[in-house]
This record gives C-alpha cells, structure tokens and sequence, in this order.
C-alpha cells in the first residue's frame, strides 16, 4: 500500500501546469504560424511525452488516426471533384485539431483530478471556473464511451441516414448531446457532493510542483514556437 | 439525527409538489430504507437531505429540515458534504478520477483534510472496505460492482455521520450487491445514519431497522424492520414493492403463480406447444435456432464460448451470470455487432450478414439508439414516410404497444418504459426475427417490471428468438420461459421455467 501511495512522486510526471502551458504553446505554433514541419514537430514530440508517461493506449490511437487520414487523402484524388472538396474541407479541420488534440490527451489522461484541482487553483482560476473545466475532463471519456455506443447502435440498426451524410450526423449527435446533458448533470452533482471548490485552496499527498522535467518540455515548445515563427 | 417536520419540494417549472408534508425523525446510527413506485418521490426525498434539491436542482422547500444540526438549505452542496454523504445510482458517472487512490483523496483535498490525517484515513477505509486490491488501479478498469464500492469508499474517506444512498444497486449483480452489503455493514458498525432509497429490496429487508414508504410524494406508511419482513407477498405486490427475501428470487424455485401470464400473448402457438412437451432441453428441432459455435474474443481474450446452444423460438430466453461474464458479448457477437468465429443455424447456416439482418438488440442505454424525431420517425427510421401501406402498419404496431397517443412526441420527451417499447416497436417493423435486449432492467420497479414482462411474452409470438441477458433474478422468476446461464464464458443447456 505504501507504494501505491508513494508512486505517483517517482514517477516521471510534469506538473499539471506546464502541461496546460504546452497546449497553450502548441495553439500558438498551429493557429498563428500553420507550418505543416513544425506542427508535426510539435505532434511527435506530445507523443513522445505520451509514451513517457505511460499513456500508450492514447498514441495507439493518434498513429490510427493519422494513418487513416494519410491513407485517404493518398487515394482521394481519383474520386470525383464534389468528393474531393467535401473532404478537403473535413480533413483540414482534423489536421487542424489533431496536433492540439494530443497535447489535451496528455492533460487528460496523465493527470489525476486532485493535481488537476490543485494546479488550477495554484494559478488561481476562480471557483466558478474550475468546476466546470474540471467536470470537462472528466467528461471527455465519457463522450468518447457514449459515441462508441451510439455508432455500434446505428450500424445494428442500419440508420446510416440513407446515403446522406447530413442525416447520419444527426443520428449520431442528437442521443449524442442528449445524453451529455444528462452525464454532465451527474458529473458535477458528485463532484459538489465530495466537496469540490468549498475551499480556494486545497490539501494534497503530493504538492505539484516544478521540476527539471518541466523546464526542459517548456524549452523545447519554446524554441518550436521561435523556429516556427521565423521559418 | 435527521428531523423532518412537513417537509417538501416542489420543482422549478412544476406545480405539483414531488415531495409534501413529510414529517419524520431518523435517529443516529440507523438504516433507513426509504421505498415506493418509480416516482414516488424518494429520490426527492433524499435530495433534500444531501442538498442536491434545492441546491443543484432548483425549486421551493417547504416545512423544516434537519440532517445533524445543519439546515441543508443554508449552506453550500460542498459545506454540507463534509457531514453527508452521497452515493449515487451510476458509478461510472461518480467516479472523478483516473486512479483509485487519488479518487479516495480527492473529497479530502477539497475538505482541506491534513496530509497526515488523510493518509490515516485512507489506511481505515482500505482495511474497512477490503479494497487493496483495487489500489492504484485505473478506474476506468473497474467493474460495475468494484467502482460502486470505490464510490462508497471514497465518500467514506470524507467521514460524514449521514449516508445517502440512492439506488445504489440499479447497475449491479449478485456479487456486486453482497459487497455492497458488506459495505453497508462496515458503515452501519462505523455507527453512521443510513438512508437509502431502493428498488431492488431483497438485500436491505435484513439490515434495515425502519422502512418508510411513499406514495405520490408522501410518506403514506412506516414500518420497523420486522414488521416490513413480515409483509406478505399480496400486500407487498399492491404496495408495487419488489422481492424482500431472496428465496422469493430463486430461478428455479417451484415457479408458484409464475404461469399466470403466459396466455396474454396471441399467436403463440409454438410457445405453448413447447411448454406442454415438458422438461429438459428443446429437441434439436426447427423451432430452434442452433448455436454451434460462438467464440467472441476482446483485447486478445476469449470472453465467450460456446457450443451446441439451442435456443428454443417463440420463447423468453433469460440470459443469465454475474456482470462481466460475457452476456452482452454474447448478444453483440449472436446479433452479428461483433465479429466473431460463429457457426449459428436457423434453417440453414447464417452468414454475419444474415444474422445483423435478422437481429434487432435493444440496448441498456435505450436513449443511445433512437435516432428520430418523433416515435413514429424512428419507428420508420430509413423507410419512405409517404408509404401508406407501411404507415398504417405501423400505426397498427404503435396501437398494440401502448405508444399511439406517443406517435408525434420526440423519442428523448418518452419515460424509460416507453423508450423501450419504441425500440420494440422499431425492431417489429424492421421485420426482426432476433430481438434482443441487454441488462433492460436496471433500476425499475414491479410495475414496470411486470408490464415489461408481459410485453414480451405479448411479442414473443411474432418473432422467432427474444433473449433478455439480465443479472435481475428476481425479473428472470416472474418473466421468463427458458434460462441459459453463462459462466466463464459457457453457457447452461437451456433450461425451462415454465
């Protein structure tokens, strides 16, 4: 039991903070610069620090994505103009979300929600804003569970909106968002019901704080973010 | 410890009161069990005492409350958590963190509990609740009855005097409901106040000292624990009260008044032949659909397998075991939903293909696979809604499930029951020969439970195989006509009840 206690210290971990300091960085390189070099620079090196903290289920799943994006987009070209716009137009917004995407895996998935509490409260994000944010991350999984569900539900009943693709959207995101009222209602219910935000400050097993690791992952998106805006 | 005086609720946007005039007094250390129809204001009841109403959901209070000297009106949700505790009907949306241990901590962090204070009480409540080997385990790992005490562990860790637990076993099994008991049992010698509002009675008959029973948002009877086990089964059907004792459950008891309802349905004639043939297992015959193979595989484990199943048609097939033993695999690799190494024969051997033709399965979360925009949208879901012969079927179908009076209303607008009788609906008039449900039972009471049972054995006649896959024993005895038990991943010869 000790162990399990005193783990999460050895382990290799970035303070909650830097890794939401990294996603903001990871913005910046896409939205104000949008070099495809530097982007995917800044896309292996999420995954690297992915992989270091043991979440490996998460790359799995980035490699799968990009696979089948690269694969489509090598063949699109044979299929008619309208089909070549319309995915143009999709595939530029997964380009566009994919890179900071990994970047929020990372947040979520590599960090606990006390560390989570304590870092926002640390930067002093007021009360009224971190229930939500944190009731969001939580609720990401959630999302992804419900989908899952949802397309295996569709595909059972062949509701595949009769070739229009408008309409299986629909079929997908009405339950879809429905449901989400109702998952969000009961996140933030527990989560008001263990205490969460009766103080501006809060206790912890382990205080995060800065480390070696922190400076060397912000100087690295650091010096992306610099090369990227001269390039 | 808890002193009601004509207290009350009454929801934003509601002029009824869910909850009047509720006058009680809970003493410190009790267990009491608060129970009645779907509805009838209990969960209401215990809002009031975590705070949840008015706090998260908006509405007038009415009268006085009191839950251990504190006005859970006049403070804040998180203030009030401190003293009571809540456990809550899904586990999965309770649990706030990636790692079990840091969920245990988690309350105490907010409550600004010392670092050393904390660690002791997380040594307590793992010796407690018998969970190191859930430690440091992810939580999405969890299964349904492990993170259901993870959740009562965790609120333990806050150590409130007052428990509220509402339908904390509507997702669980067997196992999982005796580790529950087993929780229950820890707080109840922790000398803490429990109020828990349930369904599924059978396991808190013996551990409650008071029984409060509420009828259209009042509390209409009080019963101390003895005299509660001592209702007979008359008087508890007409309260629409589920089971109190287990040996009212059993499956394959002697079934005393279970062939009652056998003939509502019409068009049964293979079901009721089959039924007066006799015991043991159905014949190879035509009226079977045979599983030779059915070998399902998840994340490189062989979660089902199973051969020479014959699965008698025109009949309700309850598909039992315990959570995680493979019951919705089974339904999902059958159905087709699911690739999987199955050799199944209906006539003649089925391809995948054939079988997610013939297969309709109405999921646990029926909200999840209804797509349209009225009853009548899904019910034709991909058809032409201009087909006059096809409309009128299916408002022939809607009439017989009770959903005419339905057929304009957006399908998220219906109650659970008639969400599912939609899906039923749907799966009729997609000409389905395997209708299918997963785990349908969660959370309801007799009434629902009853009309439920009843509908299938109504439809049983119009399609060829109906499987229920249920951990609910209690809703196997009164519904079912042939139980396949699943264990390890194999299944029981089916065997009839009835």
């Amino acid at each position: 039991m000790t162990s399990a206690i005193e783990a999460p210290a050895g382990r290799f971990r970035l303070d909650p903070r830097t890794k939401l300091l990294l996603l903001v960085l990871m913005n910046v390189v896409v939205y104000s610069y949008g070099n495809a070099l530097f982007i995917y620079l800044g896309v292996a090196f999420g995954a690297l620090l992915l992989v270091v903290a043991g979440s490996l289920r998460a790359v799995a799943m980035l490699t799968a994505t990009y696979a089948v994006l690269f694969a489509i987009d090598a063949v699109i070209g044979a299929a008619p103009g309208a089909v070549v716009e319309l995915w143009n137009g999709l595939s530029l917004s997964f380009f566009v979300a994919l890179p900071t995407a990994v970047y929020a895996l990372l947040l979520v998935t590599t960090t606990t929600m006390s560390e989570l509490a304590a870092a926002l409260q640390k930067l002093r994000v007021p009360t009224a804003a971190m229930i939500p944010l944190l009731v969001f991350v939580r609720f990401v999984p959630a999302v992804a569970q419900d989908f899952r569900a949802i397309t295996t539900a569709m595909r059972l009943r062949g509701a595949t909106g009769g070739g229009n693709p408008l309409r299986a959207m629909e079929y997908v995101y009405v339950p879809l968002l429905l449901g989400l009222v109702r998952t969000g209602d009961q996140l933030t219910v527990a989560a008001l019901t263990r205490g969460l935000g009766r103080f501006r400050t809060r206790t912890y097993l382990v205080e995060p704080r800065f480390g070696v690791v922190d400076v060397l992952a912000v100087a690295v998106m650091v010096a992306l973010l610099v090369a990227a805006s001269r390039a | 410890m808890i002193t009601l005086d004509e207290a009350g609720f009454t929801f934003e946007g509601s002029e009824q009161p869910a909850l009047a005039d509720v006058s009680v007094e809970i003493a410190a250390g009790e267990l009491v069990l608060v129970c009645g129809r779907s509805g009838c204001g209990k969960s209401t009841l215990l809002k009031l005492l975590n705070g949840v109403a008015p706090g998260f959901e908006e509405g007038e209070v009415a009268g006085s409350i009191r839950v251990a000297d504190i006005d859970p009106g006049q403070v804040t949700m998180q203030e009030l958590s401190a003293t009571v505790g809540s456990v809550f009907q899904h586990p999965r949306s309770q649990l706030f963190s990636i790692d079990t241990v840091d969920e245990l901590l988690f309350g105490c962090g907010n409550h600004r509990v010392d670092r050393e204070v904390m660690l002791g009480r997380l040594d307590e409540t793992v010796a407690a609740f018998g969970i190191e080997e859930f430690l440091d385990r992810s939580t999405f790992r969890l299964s349904g009855g492990e993170a259901q005490k993870i959740v009562c562990a965790s609120t333990h860790m806050n150590r409130p005097s007052v428990y509220v637990l509402d339908e904390p076993s509507a997702n669980l099994d067997d196992g999982a409901i005796d580790q529950l008991v087993e929780v229950l049992v820890a707080l109840k010698r922790s000398g803490a106040t429990i109020v828990v509002a349930e369904h599924r009675l059978h396991y808190l008959a013996d551990l409650c000292d008071r029984v409060l029973y509420l009828d259209e948002g009042r509390l209409v009877a009080q019963y101390t624990g003895d005299e509660f086990r001592a209702l007979d089964d008359d008087r508890r059907s007409t309260m629409g009260l589920r089971a109190t004792a287990v040996e009212q459950l059993s499956a394959d008891g002697d079934g005393d008044g279970a062939g009652d309802g056998d003939d509502v349905g019409d068009g049964d004639g293979a079901g009721e032949g089959r039924a007066a043939s006799g015991e043991s297992a159905p014949d190879p015959t035509a009226d079977a659909v045979t599983v030779e193979r059915l070998r399902c595989r998840r994340r490189r484990r062989t979660i089902v397998d199973v051969a020479g199943l014959e699965l008698p048609k025109h009949s309700v097939i309850a598909l039992t075991g315990p959570n995680g033993v493979g019951k919705s695999t089974f339904l999902a690799g059958l159905s087709g939903a699911m690739k999987a190494d199955a050799v199944v024969d209906d006539g003649g051997k089925l391809s995948r293909r054939q079988r997610l033709r013939r297969s309709f399965v109405v999921m646990q979360d029926v909200h999840q696979q209804l797509f349209g925009e009225s009853v009548l949208d899904e019910v034709l879901l991909g058809h032409d809604l201009d087909d006059e012969a096809r409309l009128a079927q299916a408002d022939d179908v809607l009439t017989s499930l009770g959903l005419a009076s339905r057929r304009d209303v957006h399908p998220y607008c219906l109650s659970g029951g008639e969400k599912q009788r939609t899906a039923v609906a749907a799966a009729l008039l997609a000409n389905t020969r395997y209708l299918l449900f997963d785990e349908p039972t969660s959370g309801i009471d007799l009434d629902h439970m009853t009309r439920f049972g009843r509908l299938l054995q109504e439809i049983k006649g119009s399609v060829d195989l109906v499987i229920v896959a249920t951990h609910d024993r209690e809703f196997v005895r009164s519904c079912a006509d042939h139980v396949v038990e699943l264990s390890a991943g194999r299944a029981s010869a089916p065997y009839r009840l009835r």
